[in-house]
Parts: structure tokens; C-alpha cells; sequence
């Protein structure tokens, strides 16, 4: 495409190029030891087809997509037009309308205005998803910094790199922009963390300027900016509001370095944070800012002179005011109170509704993993990796079988090893997950999905195998004869269906199935909880056996006669009901929990397949893609949405044949369509009230706490979230109702099917997992935009 | 008017750049010409593009730009990269007709199935593939430079669309094979 850049334009490139010179501080290789590679490029380029595209093996289009290109005004940063004020502008310089003619405001005044934008850029680039080089970076003082704190890496320095004799400046500016920096080294750490994502969850283009990885020690940026506040404080010349201003400001940036020390020291410490929101609410009682930086001090030219990856973009607005910053502060805070859980299950609990209601802050969500699965190898510090482990399958399905005890002998040990780091590399997975953003949770689930069935399929060959596995089992229902327990794989079979269903259901949340979608989705996430259910039986079944047993000493001890024998058996008791018996009360109310709300949702999702149901009876949907092209093949459609489960071991999933009988099942047609419709109404009304009676069971026990209650929440920590999803699930409840009889009001009036169509609405405030199937006008080309 | 289609002739410069223009037109940050020589210059038959009449002198309406490749190892899949029609021509069906004959064309290359990404909030897109079968398979956060989601939209055209990679792999080394000495190109 050379020939279509224009000639000037090489010419100027021409001119620039000869221009170039080299520093004579920079130290060059030396000429013999370089190697021309010009021949190499000459001959590879004549090699070349015209038509041939270069690419590594490794090439990713996503990526390719956004490939710049030379001389293109929207892709070439070289191309940004920048004022002679942006060229020119020096940091070397204290900007004062007393000692400078050009400016037209006061040093302070100058000062103020920087670090009020520089701290509301801070909220636009981590919290409204901006580049870091369109918000903070753009600021000259903020380059300078970084460049000379990788100039004077691992020499000695004070940090004081603004030396324009004038204290505004060279203390207060000085240390704010440090503090700044100091806090984007902090995010960048969290974004290499890897529980997030760069550029969807949070842009860190630094422009390659490394003193992001080269931070002084966080003493020295606190003492720097506790000096500049002193300035500030010994400066009366200044009005009222001017140095309250500058001084919540320079505290707020203090408070912001020392977020590093949630990461770096795992520190439990909430005083920064509620300063820090203390300072944000006095910031925006103030009366706003209407200083304006020195003109050039922010600016595109970052964009244009460093190392720029990304097409040009104009300067980002910064926030209004300071407001960004409560979520991030609240959603830390909720995220460092993890340290109080007690228990593995409490931990379990709380990652499983710290971000499910909504997306908690991007920073907050980095933040979760890296203190919950930590680098010294603990979980929290508080329990070793095998700990944790145990206690969640203990918690779950192992107390007090065989093979719990058996994990102490050989070789049942060294052969469940190597399953025990999968699983729980696949539980740290499951962790992870739960502070990814709303798309990535369901993808994680996917992925999630085999990992549980490789290892519940290789716990199941070791139990199975395992001398004294026949004492872990109970009694079938009649006909079955004793269903093996197997602790180890019931455990990841529960994790797994749950992730199953989790998966699925948030495909509704997230706008994935058009409503032709919802019964097949439904209903086979009914058929998923029945499963699990089942499971979720067999091993309470267990434990009430465990419990009957215990009770059952204590009618033997009353037959026996005193004596030695009674003795030992009443000691034998004692133990039993002191240990034992707490400890499989306590499992039972967990599995009750889990039980509980595994009906909620499996009442919701009968109640959304009849609703599906009585939609099609009356011929306002059907489970076949309203498309009529010819591409079209239902049972391919079928088959690939269903793809994710479709080498899942157990539950096997149904085959396409059996979706569709089920829909017939749910169908009513004459004769006595009006009676049919009754019981199927009815039947649906049940639903909804045994759904609500499981909820307000479960809020009751959240409000009791887990102590000595039925049902174990665990969610003491995360009370306000839980407590916020049970209830918004309620009024999901309350609306369905709602809907379902304003759909029956409508097939009363015999409304025609060419004139309505079932759409899946999300409302808000009520749960994305169970959208409403409401009947609304068909669009028609028309009313198109 | 009778709308007429043709395969990019990838010689034809004016073509190209006029490519360029029509999809440009409704992207907040173009693609650089990179993007399009890599799908045009690989996949030539795979583009089409409308004219209003037979003149050799017209300029296209409208266009659609695809490739298709072995994915994973272990399918292969059409992906439809590009399709805008100019305002003024929208809403006569030219996109629909362009999205079949270009799904035709990448049947007739074996195609197990065809996949694009759209923006969730892109509803005539939505519409337009939803109605030939496509489903969306994820939602993708902030997809977009200009910060939008986006879903992934599959259509199935063998069985093979729905059965997980890795065990489409495992099942059928032969393709492997053959799949490797075709992703070196
Ligand atoms: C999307 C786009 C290509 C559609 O082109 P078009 O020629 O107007 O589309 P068609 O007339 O062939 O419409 C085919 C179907 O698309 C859907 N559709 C098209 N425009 C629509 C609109 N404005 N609203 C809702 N649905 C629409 C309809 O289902 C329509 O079928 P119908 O008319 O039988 O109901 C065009 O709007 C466009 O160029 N948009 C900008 C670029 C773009 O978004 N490209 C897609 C990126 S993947």
C-alpha cells in the first residue's frame, strides 16, 4: 500500500529520519559484535508472495483486529495534532501567575486543580473501565514520575523528583503524583494476580514505562505526603477551603498507597478504608473545584511520544466527582471481611454471594482470590490446602465414614493423593470463579464442568475398590437393595450438578437462550436438581443412620444390667453424643441448606416449564427456532446447545427424543382442556408456595445464625448479600404469579397467536435466573428503527 | 430493484477501498488495512459484495467477508468476519441474501459450523442471524473498544458443532494430523 501514502508525507519521514540522532549518555552496542539483518529482510521480502499474509503460528485475530496502521489519522498516534502549550510543556517549572506573566492563577491554585483531576481520573479509569493513558497517564507529571523512579531504581533517592523551588510543587504535587503511582503499582499487581482480565475488566497500558514495577518502599511514599500535608497546614496565606481541599485529597492518596498492604502484607486492617471514605464524602460536601490545571499538564502527547500499542484516543472525562470511589472502598471492605469466616464452608458461603447479586468493583474482585488462596500456600493463613480440602468434603459427605478414617492407612492414601490436588485444583477454580465478571462466571462453569467429572469419575474407581466401602452405604428404595455412599465422588457430584445448574440458569441472566430455549433449559435443569436431590439424600440418609446408631447405645446400655459392659457402653455414649453426635447434627443442617435451596430452584424452574406449557397449548410458543430458513435443524440447534453436557458421565444427559416427550407432558389440549388447565394451575400455584416456604426458611435461619439451627446457612459473613438474593428470588416469586395471571387473562380473551409472542423479560430487581415468559405484540417491520 | 451479487474480485483496488468505507462506516475504531487483507487476501472467495446494477463502473451496497479454518484441531469453522449494506439499501433483504451465499460457500468447503460475535445491543444483527438458525452460545464483557458486550453466535451444520473439542480430538486423530499441516500456512 506504499503508493498510496502520500509523497510529501515520505518526505517529511525522510527529513525526520535524517534528523535522528543518538544520545551520547546512551550506551550502544558495540559495531562488531551487531549482525546486519538487512540482507535477511531484502531477501525475505523478494521471497515473498504479494498475496501471502504474515503471521506467527500463534497469531489471534481478536488481536489482529486491532492492528494499527501507518498514516491512518484513526490507527497512527504518530498522526495526533498536538498544541505547542502540549509540546512544550515543562514539569522543571512551578506554574504562579506572582513569578510566571502566562499563567492567571496561584501556585496552590494550579496544585489543587491537578490533584483534584488526577484523583477523579482515578475513579474513570479503574471503576468507568478507561485507559490508564486516556486518564491518569495522561498527565505530564505522572509520566515524569515514573520515568525518573525507574531512573533512580536501586539507587538511593528521597523521591523528590519536582524541583521548582516552590513548595506547592515540589511537596504537595510532588508526593501526590508518587501516591498516585504508588496505587497504580497496587492495581497493576492485582491485574497480574490473574483474577482478572486486562482490557475487559481493567485497562493497564502503561506506554511501557516500567517505574510501575520500580515503587520506593510504601514508608516512603506515606512520610513524603504526611510532609506535604504538614506544608500545607503551615501555610496561611491560603483560604479555608483551599487547604481543606488539598489536605482530604493528600490524605485520601495516603489511604489509596496503603491499599498495596491488603495484597502485600494481607493486611485485615479496615481503618484505611473507612478513612478513606470518611475523605470522599467530606470531598464532595465541598463545593466543586473550578481551578483548571496548567494548560498542556494533561494531554494526548503520552499517546504520541511513548511506546503506544492502541489507536489514539481522546482525553477521558473525569469523573463529576468523587463518588467512584465509595464502591470501590465498600466492595474492599466486604472482600478483606472474608478473614472472619471460621470455617471452610463460611468461606464457601461467602464466595458464593459476595458477587452474585451484583458485580462487586473490579479491584475488589482482583482482590478475592489472591487472599483467599494464598502464595504462602494456605487458604486465608488459616488452613493448609489439605485442610481446606478435607474439611469441605467432611462438610459435605465424608464425616464419619470408613473412608474418612481410611485416609490415614495405605495405600488408600497414596492412591487418593494425586485426585485430592486435582480436586482441589478444581475447587480453587471454583473459588476463582466467583469474583469473575457476570460473562466469564458462566464460561468458568463450562470449563468447570469436566474437570468436576474427571474427578468424580476418578474418586469413584479408588472408593470402589476400597476394602470396608460396603459399610458406607444405605438402603436403597425397595428393589435397589444398599446404594454405595462413596463420600469422595458424591462430593464432587454435588459440586458438579451444582455447577451444571448454575451454568445453565445464568444463561438466562446473561440474554444467552431466546425464549423457544426456556423449556428444554427448564426443564432439564429440574431434571439436573431431581439428580441431585437424590444424591443430596443418600448421603443425609447416611447420617441419619450414623445418628440412629448413636441413639441405639443408649437403648442397649438401658437393657443391660449394671456392670462393667454397661459401664464401657455408657462411656462409649458419652463420647458418641459429646463428639459425634454435634458433628453429623451439624453436617445434617448443611445438607439441609443445600437441600432447601436446591428446591427453590427446582420448584422455580417446574413452575417455568408448565408456564412454557400452557403457553404452547395455547399456540403462543413452541420449542422449535422460530427461524424458518433453510439452514435451520432443530435437532442440531438442540444438540449444540446442549453441547457442554454432552460428554458428562453422570447425570447422562437425556436425549433429544426424551426433551421432546417431556414438552408433550406438559401440554394440554380438549377434551376438558378447562379442567386440565385447573390442575396444571393449581399444580403451579404449588410450586410457587412450597418455593416460598423454603425461602422464608432459609431468611429465618440467616437471621438466626448458624448456631444450634436447622438449617446452616453459613452466610453470617455475607448476611446483607444472602439475605438480598433470598429476597429478590421472592419477588421473582411474586411477579411469576403476577405474570402467569395476566397470561391466562389474555388466553380468556382468545387473543389471537398472529398478533402476540412470548418474550423473556429480566426485570430489575428480580433474579435474571427466572425471567418471565410475557406475552407481548409481535414487532413488525414498521416499527423499526 | 434487482440486486445483483458477486465474489470479490481482490484485484479490483476500488473494490477494496470502497470494502474499507462500508464497513468503516459503522465501527467506532476502523480496522487497520491488515484486518482486511488477512481475510480478503486468504479467503477471496468467501467475500461478497451487492451492486445495484451490472455497470462495471458501480460500487457495491453491501458486503460480507468470511473465512474458514480448522478450529482446534478438530472442526472446521466458518466465521463470518464483516457484513454492512449502506444505509440507504437496508431492510430489502440484500444482507440476509449475503449470509447465505456466503454460508453456502463455506457448506460447500465443509464447514461444520459458522460462527460471528455480535454486540449485544446490534439487534437488526441479532435478528437477522437468529432468524437463519444461529444461537448464541456466551456473552462476552466489554467485547468492544467502545465497551459493549458481545455474544457468540453459532450455527450448527453438522453433528460434529456439538461435540467438545477435546473429544472431537481424541476421537479422530487422523484430523489432527491433517489439521496441523493446514494451520502452518
Ligand atoms: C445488520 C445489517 C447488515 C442488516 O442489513 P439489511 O440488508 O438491512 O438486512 P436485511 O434486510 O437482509 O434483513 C434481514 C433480517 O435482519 C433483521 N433486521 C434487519 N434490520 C433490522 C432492524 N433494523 N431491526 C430489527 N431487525 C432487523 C430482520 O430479521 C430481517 O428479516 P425480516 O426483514 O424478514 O424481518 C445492516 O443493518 C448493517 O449494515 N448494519 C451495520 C453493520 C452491522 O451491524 N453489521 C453486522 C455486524 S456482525
Amino acid at each position: 500500500m506504499c503508493n498510496e501514502i502520500d509523497r510529501c508525507d515520505i518526505e517529511k519521514l525522510d527529513k525526520t529520519f535524517s534528523g535522528l540522532k543518538l544520545h551520547s549518555g546512551r550506551k550502544w552496542p558495540k559495531p562488531e559484535t551487531l549482525t546486519s539483518i538487512k540482507d535477511l529482510i531484502r531477501d525475505g521480502c523478494q521471497a515473498l508472495n504479494a498475496e501471502e499474509i504474515v503471521k506467527v503460528p500463534t497469531f489471534d485475530l481478536f488481536e489482529g483486529t486491532h492492528s494499527l496502521e501507518i498514516n491512518n489519522v484513526k490507527l497512527d498516534s504518530y498522526l495526533i495534532r498536538l498544541s505547542d502549550n502540549e509540546i512544550n510543556f515543562s514539569c522543571f517549572i512551578p506554574y504562579d501567575k506572582t513569578s510566571n506573566p502566562d499563567c492567571d492563577q496561584e501556585d496552590f491554585q494550579y496544585v489543587v486543580a491537578i490533584v483534584d483531576r488526577l484523583v477523579r481520573f482515578i475513579i474513570t479509569w479503574v471503576t468507568d473501565y478507561q485507559s490508564l493513558p486516556t486518564t491518569v497517564l495522561s498527565c505530564r507529571y505522572v509520566e515524569y514520575m515514573l520515568k525518573q523512579i525507574a531512573d533512580v531504581h536501586g539507587i538511593d533517592s528521597d523521591y523528590k523528583f519536582l524541583n521548582t523551588n516552590n513548595g506547592y510543587f515540589d511537596k504537595v504535587l510532588n508526593s501526590s503524583v508518587l501516591g498516585i503511582c504508588y496505587f497504580g503499582a497496587f492495581v497493576k499487581k492485582l491485574l497480574k494476580g490473574g483474577g482478572i482480565f486486562e482490557e475487559e475488566d481493567l485497562n493497564f497500558n502503561s506506554m511501557g514505562l516500567d517505574g510501575f514495577d520500580m515503587m520506593p518502599p510504601t514508608r516512603t511514599v506515606l512520610m513524603l505526603l504526611s510532609e506535604g500535608i504538614n506544608f500545607i497546614q503551615g501555610d496561611n496565606s491560603i483560604s479555608e477551603i483551599d487547604s481543606q481541599r488539598l489536605q482530604y485529597l493528600l490524605k485520601l492518596i495516603r489511604c489509596l498507597a496503603m491499599f498495596d498492604t491488603y495484597l502485600s502484607l494481607y493486611s485485615e486492617d479496615s481503618i484505611p478504608l473507612d478513612e478513606a471514605l470518611e475523605l470522599v464524602k467530606n470531598l464532595n460536601d465541598l463545593p466543586k473545584c473550578n481551578y483548571t490545571p496548567p494548560i498542556g499538564s494533561f494531554s494526548m502527547l503520552i499517546q504520541k511520544q511513548l511506546s503506544n500499542q492502541f489507536p489514539p484516543k481522546e482525553l477521558s472525562t473525569a469523573a463529576e466527582d468523587f463518588s467512584g470511589f465509595i464502591k470501590l472502598i465498600q466492595d474492599l471492605k466486604k472482600v478483606i471481611s472474608v478473614y472472619q469466616v471460621s470455617s471452610p464452608h463460611e468461606l464457601m458461603q461467602f464466595a458464593t454471594f459476595f458477587n452474585k447479586n451484583e458485580q462487586r468493583h473490579v479491584l475488589a474482585r482482583a482482590l478475592f482470590p489472591l487472599i483467599v488462596i494464598k502464595d504462602d500456600s494456605s487458604v486465608l493463613g488459616k488452613w493448609s490446602f489439605a485442610e481446606a480440602l478435607q474439611s469441605h468434603l467432611q462438610f459435605f459427605s465424608l464425616s464419619g465414614t470408613n473412608a474418612e478414617r481410611a485416609l490415614d492407612t495405605e495405600p488408600f492414601r497414596s492412591l487418593m493423593d494425586p485426585i485430592a490436588q486435582e480436586a482441589l485444583n478444581v475447587l480453587f477454580e471454583w473459588y476463582q470463579n466467583s469474583s469473575q465478571n457476570t460473562a466469564r462466571y458462566r464460561q468458568g462453569y463450562n470449563r468447570q464442568l469436566l474437570l468436576w467429572d474427571s474427578v468424580q469419575a476418578q474418586f469413584e474407581g479408588i472408593e470402589l475398590k476400597f476394602d470396608g466401602s460396603e459399610e458406607d452405604s444405605v438402603e436403597g428404595p425397595p428393589g435397589y437393595g444398599s446404594i454405595p455412599l462413596m463420600p469422595f465422588s458424591s462430593w464432587a457430584f454435588i459440586m458438579k450438578t451444582r455447577a451444571m445448574i448454575e451454568f445453565t440458569l445464568k444463561g438466562f441472566d446473561l440474554d444467552i437462550y431466546k425464549p423457544f430455549e426456556a423449556f428444554q433449559m427448564f426443564w432439564f435443569t429440574f431434571f439436573l436438581a431431581e439428580q441431585l436431590e437424590a444424591c443430596l439424600q443418600k448421603v443425609d440418609t447416611f447420617l441419619q443412620n450414623k445418628l440412629n446408631a448413636i441413639h441405639a447405645i443408649n437403648k442397649r446400655m438401658k437393657k443391660l444390667k449394671a456392670g462393667e459392659k454397661k459401664e464401657r457402653l455408657r462411656e462409649h455414649y458419652r463420647t458418641e453424643m459429646a463428639v459425634s453426635y454435634p458433628s453429623i447434627h451439624k453436617n445434617k443442617a448443611w445438607l439441609r441448606y443445600i437441600s432447601t435451596h436446591n428446591n427453590i430452584i427446582k420448584s422455580l424452574c417446574l413452575f417455568e416449564t408448565f408456564q412454557f406449557g400452557l403457553l404452547k397449548s395455547y399456540g403462543f410458543i413452541d420449542n422449535t427456532a422460530s427461524a424458518k430458513n433453510k439452514f435451520v435443524n432443530e435437532k442440531l440447534i438442540h444438540d449444540l446447545r446442549f453441547k457442554p453436557f454432552s460428554s458428562i458421565g453422570v447425570p447422562e444427559l437425556p436425549s433429544y427424543n426424551v426433551f421432546q416427550e417431556a414438552l408433550e407432558g406438559f401440554v394440554i389440549s380438549e377434551p376438558m382442556m378447562k379442567a386440565k388447565q385447573e390442575k396444571v394451575l393449581s399444580f403451579m400455584d404449588q410450586q410457587l408456595s412450597s418455593a416460598t416456604s423454603d425461602i422464608k426458611s432459609i431468611l429465618i435461619n440467616i437471621e438466626i445464625g448458624d448456631f444450634n439451627s436447622d438449617i446452616l446457612t453459613g452466610t453470617r459473613l455475607i448476611k446483607e448479600d444472602a439475605v438480598l438474593y433470598y429476597s429478590t428470588l421472592q419477588k421473582t416469586i411474586d411477579a411469576l404469579s403476577l405474570n402467569n395471571k395476566t397470561s391466562l387473562s389474555i388466553f380468556k380473551k382468545g387473543a389471537s397467536t398472529d398478533q402476540l409472542q412470548v418474550s423473556l423479560k429480566c426485570e430489575s430487581g428480580l433474579s435474571g435466573y427466572f425471567p418471565l415468559m410475557v406475552l407481548n405484540s409481535k414487532m413488525h417491520k414498521t416499527d423499526r428503527k | 430493484m434487482a440486486i445483483i451479487y458477486k465474489q470479490l474480485d481482490i484485484n479490483n483496488i476500488r473494490y477494496f477501498d470502497r470494502l474499507k468505507e462500508l464497513i468503516d462506516a459503522d465501527l467506532s475504531e476502523p480496522y487497520s488495512i491488515y484486518v482486511y487483507r488477512y481475510f480478503l487476501n486468504q479467503w477471496p472467495q468467501l467475500a461478497y459484495l451487492a451492486f445495484v446494477d451490472e455497470n462495471p463502473e458501480s460500487l457495491p451496497i453491501g458486503c460480507i467477508i468470511c473465512k474458514n479454518e480448522i478450529h482446534r484441531n478438530s472442526r472446521m469453522r466458518g466465521y463470518i468476519g464483516m457484513l454492512a449494506v449502506q444505509k440507504e439499501f437496508r431492510g430489502q433483504g440484500i444482507a440476509k441474501k449475503l449470509v447465505e451465499k456466503a454460508i453456502d460457500t463455506m457448506i460447500g468447503n465443509g464447514c461444520d459450523e459458522i460462527m460471528l460475535e455480535t454486540e449485544v445491543e446490534n439487534l437488526a444483527a441479532l435478528n437477522l442471524y437468529e432468524g437463519m438458525g444461529f444461537i448464541r452460545m456466551k456473552r462476552m464483557f466489554r467485547y468492544y473498544l467502545n465497551e459493549g458486550d458481545a455474544f457468540k453466535l453459532i450455527l450448527p451444520i453438522t453433528e460434529r458443532s456439538s461435540i467438545r473439542s477435546t473429544f472431537l480430538m481424541n476421537q479422530d486423530p487422523i484430523a489432527e494430523t491433517q489439521d496441523i499441516s493446514k494451520l502452518i500456512v
